[in-house]
């Protein structure tokens, strides 16, 4: 048997017997004894023959062979426990001076009782009785007062020294019974660990703890042979008795302390064989004590070998105690000599240090609230801010809206240099020099930011104009440029133009009420507290420092091309050498007289957000249909669902985000989605809209059931702000058709942005609306290139999802493609034409997309990681640079 | 000698207090599930002095001690502060306004430089949402340690 089994805890064990019959065993025990009680007083002659000639002589036998049994079953222990399992007790921990003499009263009392048994006991039924109720009574109130079994049983208990001592080495372990759960209420538990006690008993660091154990056994032998060599009764007196069994008791102690101070003999041998001579000698004078009581109550006469044998019990139980001692030893020295096992187990303590160590990039500093956090290897600063849940606003993570803008106070040179992109969108920000867009950086060590741009000081936040060293303008004789929209196209295109000319006069048109803004961060407004707050991606003096003349809240009318100017509806009008069109695009909606309703909206712009923010919290609603289940679409319902509401999400196609994802990863969103609450149901088209008055009650659906809400909102993809273009003749089909230059069919006027319609571009996206800016303000000067797409890989602006998607979602016959093992909790797909990417998706869990997105944004060669991805394997995406 | 594995008498609890101590939370957690943790949970590293959340502050985070130790107070700050606790590496702290989302009774300040890992109900969700049996497993190492604290507490009073 291995160290571990022999040696394991009761709570490693399992019980032979069922709990009730234990404790139907117990009360039977309890019966038995009080029946002794009664026995003794009402027949005292034969109660203590069968007390002292048969009960007590028994009990050092099972107690070598099964002490667990004679706990289980011990009337003492039962009542002391009925307390606890009656949930009366009052569970108080022992007091430490208690703890410390428990051993000794328990000494104490089984010596006086033995020493009281030749004067007293062995004549007196009655005070036998009495002294069986008596300890009953005071373990029953030990058990009512004190936890666990400290009451009585483990500590003031007479039989407890003796049952250590005669089963220091079980033969059989019956575990302890009473204790669900140990609540540690004393000091090397018997019933914990019934083989290890004595081990531990003996070798206790406290000295004089381990010596009063040692003393008691080193006494036992000596107190057992003195009383039974004297005889029941003595005639020449109790001093002299009590004087003889003194000085065996001290005779016996002082053998031991010989047997273990002068020869190399372990406490534990020494103790072994000790308690075996005990036994020995108690048998040698009970035996033929219990085989006479037998003998009397059964009416035979014991032959002479008889007795002889029954003298030999206590020897063979001896050598037997002793070999079960020495066996338990040498398992004991083998376990004890497996150091480096043991210091195993609770190495798990520091596992998650070990794992959440901090160690895995370098740290950054928020100098607002001094939290310091990692930045983990291939992480942008941004996604490490918003890991450790720090708010920062966020745009077209691409370095061109400028909403994560962060100053860095100390460690800039740890930081990824900025790009053309990031410097000219932090000069928009007067922030050049001093701050850094938070999705741009990749950090190599400690740095301290701070979250607020404006904290970098006035003169940094003051937009400095651009001065080109070559007018542009001039040179291509273009003196007047009017933009008609303020949003990213329109805004980067006045930037742009400003870039290229000091003398350029630049006239901006926009309806909206705000500046230019963070629209890609609208979803955050419905559930945000801060308002625009941070949301403003351009300081106020930019207008005036760049010399750009805005005409806000003011509608373009028309357009005249024949004298080359605009209308607007106050009537002023703004001539013009080149107009660039930036108007936008515009929501479309379910039925032409959705947005009638006072719970019907879009999501477009700020207002539509505040518009859908105050309804749902003047009108307390709870439920929240939203029709589309496109990129829109899904966040709108997971800002709705931020917002504490019920949200319903339909998508006519039989797949969400169908244009951006395949059926796996879109199982894997709608998964995510209905995981936090969001209802998803694909699919579906609605057949007619249930109106009260002013206000959508619900959506019947094609196939029959309706949807209730208390609001609803239309994200159903968006439709080209065209009017002003087709109304002055321009070439108009999905959107202002115009060329690779983003010229229309007027070469004066230019179309950018979402309004422009480029044969095989896409549409829709921030960076594409800068791009074509650029485009088209280089062409307007003349010093054009050809548009270029730019190299776009969507994200979705969701923080409990990480999903990415780039270019084609299905392979192509010939085509190569990689994806992840149908059960992985991410879904990705890679497909390569001719060893080139065309086309990725990424639907996981947050943060887990990082090398993904850094790998296919910077279009970086997959070939040497093939294998690894064909075994679907994307963790080898972390080993490949993106230069 | 430390083969045999007794309770400590010297933290003797009682009868109520489960048997194996406050054990810290996520102590039973695999390197895997730590692993799938990270994605949900922000490591943060609060310097000496450093007040990591304040009596009143709306943080709905669960702050769970990876090094270093804490010190909670209640009371504010100045007004008769009183310390009710310290916690060690494994313990937890902000698990009321983690549960029910409202502002903290309890402020926390960092005794040492003190690593925290910091998840919070909106980051719960999301685990729920990809790793079910892993939040229910978070949230019953929870449940458990909140159980010994409070038995620990009523045993205390």
């Amino acid at each position: 048997m291995s160290p571990e089994l022999f040696f394991a805890n009761y709570t490693k064990r399992t019980s032979a017997l069922p709990k009730p019959a234990w404790q139907v065993l117990r009360v039977l025990t309890l019966l038995v004894t009080l029946g002794f009680a009664a026995l003794l007083t009402v027949d005292p002659a034969v109660g203590l023959k069968l007390w002292w000639g048969l009960a007590i002589p028994v009990l050092p036998a099972l107690l070598v062979i099964a002490p667990g049994l004679w706990r289980q079953v011990c009337p003492m222990a039962f009542v002391n426990q009925v307390p606890r399992m009656t949930g009366s007790s009052r569970n108080q921990p022992l007091p430490a001076k208690w703890k410390n003499h428990a051993f000794l009263v328990a000494v104490g009392i089984f010596l006086a009782c033995v020493a009281a048994r030749s004067p007293l006991l062995n004549h007196s039924g009655g005070l036998v009785a009495a002294g069986i109720v008596g300890v009953l009574i005071l373990a029953f109130v030990g058990g009512l007062v004190f936890a666990g079994r400290s009451g009585w049983c483990g500590t003031f208990c007479p039989l407890g020294p003796i049952q250590r001592t005669y089963g220091q080495a079980p033969l059989v372990v019956v575990p302890n019974g009473y204790c669900p759960t140990c609540v540690g209420c004393q000091k090397n538990c018997y019933d914990f660990n019934p083989r290890g006690a004595i081990f531990a008993d003996l070798v206790d660091s406290d000295a004089r703890y381990a010596s009063q154990r040692r003393l008691f056994i080193g006494l036992l032998p000596g107190l057992i042979g003195a009383y039974f060599l004297q005889g029941p009764t003595q005639s020449y007196g109790y001093e002299l008795y009590l004087a003889i069994l003194l000085a065996a008791c001290c005779a016996s102690a002082g053998l031991y302390a010989i047997a273990t101070s002068c020869f190399p003999l372990s406490p534990h041998r020494v103790a072994a064989v000790f308690a075996a001579v005990a036994l020995a000698v108690f048998y040698w004078f009970a035996g033929p004590i219990v085989l006479g009581t037998l003998s009397g109550f059964l009416s035979f006469a014991a032959p002479e070998w008889l007795t002889t044998a029954s003298r030999g019990v206590g020897v063979v139980g001896g050598l037997v105690l002793l070999g079960a001692s020495l066996h338990a030893e040498g398992l004991f020295r083998k376990a004890s000599a497996q150091p480096a096992e043991r210091a195993a187990e609770p190495s798990r303590k520091t596992q998650m240090l070990t794992r959440f160590g901090g160690k895995q990039g370098a740290e950054v500093t928020d100098r607002e609230t001094k939290v310091a956090f990692p930045v983990p290897k291939g992480a942008t600063l941004l996604d490490a801010i918003e890991s450790a849940g720090l708010k920062i606003n966020y745009g077209c993570r691409a370095g061109l809206c400028g909403a994560d803008a962060v100053v860095v106070c100390e460690g800039g040179k740890h930081l990824s240099p900025a790009g053309d992109d990031e410097l000219a969108t932090l000069r928009r920000l007067g922030l050049e020099g001093k701050a850094r867009l938070a999705c741009m950086c990749r950090v190599s060590g400690p740095v301290v930011i701070d979250r607020d741009p404006t904290s970098a000081g006035p003169e940094q936040s003051q937009a400095a104009p651009a001065a080109p060293e070559v007018d542009h303008a001039v040179a291509c004789g273009v003196s007047r440029v009017v933009i008609i929209g303020n949003g990213i196209a329109g805004t980067s295109a006045a930037e742009q133009l400003r870039r290229l000319s000091a003398s350029l006069q630049i006239d901006m048109i926009t309806s909206e009420p705000l500046h230019f803004y963070n629209r890609m961060a609208i979803g955050r407004l419905i559930y945000g507290r801060t308002g625009m707050d941070g949301l403003q991606l351009i300081p106020d003096n930019w207008y005036t420092k760049n010399r750009v003349e805005v005409w806000r809240n003011s509608i373009a009318r028309s357009v005249d091309r024949q004298s080359k100017s605009v209308l607007l509806a106050t009537g002023e009008s703004l001539p013009y050498d080149k107009l660039i069109l930036a108007t936008g695009a515009h929501c479309t909606t379910p039925d032409p007289d959705f947005l009638a309703f006072d719970n019907a909206f879009v999501l477009r712009s700020a207002e539509d957000a505040q518009a859908l923010r105050n309804y749902v919290q003047l009108r307390r609603a709870r439920r929240a249909l939203v029709v589309g289940g496109g990129v829109l679409g899904v966040e709108a319902a997971d800002a709705l669902h931020h917002l504490g509401l019920h949200v319903t999400l339909l998508q006519r196609s039989d797949r969400l985000m169908n244009a951006q994802l395949d059926h796996q990863g879109a199982a894997r969103l709608a998964s995510y989605l209905e995981g936090i609450g969001i209802e998803v149901l694909t699919d579906v088209s609605i057949s007619r809209w249930e109106g009260q008055g002013e206000t959508l009650r619900a959506a019947w659906l094609a196939h029959g059931p309706c949807a209730r809400a208390d609001v609803f909102v239309a994200c159903l993809g968006i439709g080209t702000n065209t009017q002003l273009a087709r109304a002055a003749g321009l070439e108009v089909g999905r959107g202002v058709k115009v060329d690779s230059s983003m010229r229309t069919s007027d070469p004066d006027i230019f179309a950018v942005g979402d309004v422009a319609e480029l044969p095989g571009a896409v549409g829709g996206l921030w960076t594409v609306g800068a791009a074509q800016a650029a485009t088209a303000a280089g062409a307007v000067l003349g010093q054009g290139q050809p548009y270029q797409a730019p190299r776009i890989v969507l994200q979705l602006k969701c923080d409990g999802i990480d999903l990415r998607s780039f270019g084609e979602i299905s392979a192509r016959p010939g085509d190569e493609e990689y994806t992840a093992a149908p059960n992985d909790a991410a879904w990705w797909r890679l497909i390569l034409r001719q060893g080139v990417l065309v086309g990725a998706l990424y639907v996981g869990p947050p943060r887990s997309a990082k090398d993904f997105t850094r790998v296919v944004q910077a279009g970086t060669d997959l070939s040497p990681v093939w294998a690894e991805l064909r075994r679907g394997d994307l963790s080898v995406l972390a080993s490949l640079s993106s230069d | 000698m430390k083969f045999f594995s007794y309770t400590d008498p010297n933290e003797q609890v009682t009868e109520r207090v489960a048997p194996a101590g406050l054990r810290p939370v996520l102590r039973e957690f695999s390197d895997e599930e730590l692993d799938s943790l990270d994605s949900f949970v922000a490591e943060l590293r609060f310097a000496t002095g450093s007040r990591i959340v304040a009596v009143g502050e709306r943080s709905d985070a669960l702050l769970i001690i990876v090094s270093g130790s804490v010190r909670i107070t209640a009371g504010e700050a100045g007004k008769g502060e009183r310390e009710v606790d310290r916690l060690r590496e494994g313990e937890a702290f902000g698990i009321s306004s983690f549960l029910d989302g409202e502002a903290s009774a309890i402020a926390a300040t960092a005794l040492e430089s003190t690593q925290v890992l910091a998840l919070r109900r909106a980051a719960f969700a999301q685990l729920a949402a990809w790793k079910p049996s892993l939040a229910i497993s978070l949230l019953q190492d929870l449940a458990a340690y909140t159980s010994r604290r409070l038995r620990q507490l009523e045993a205390a009073c």
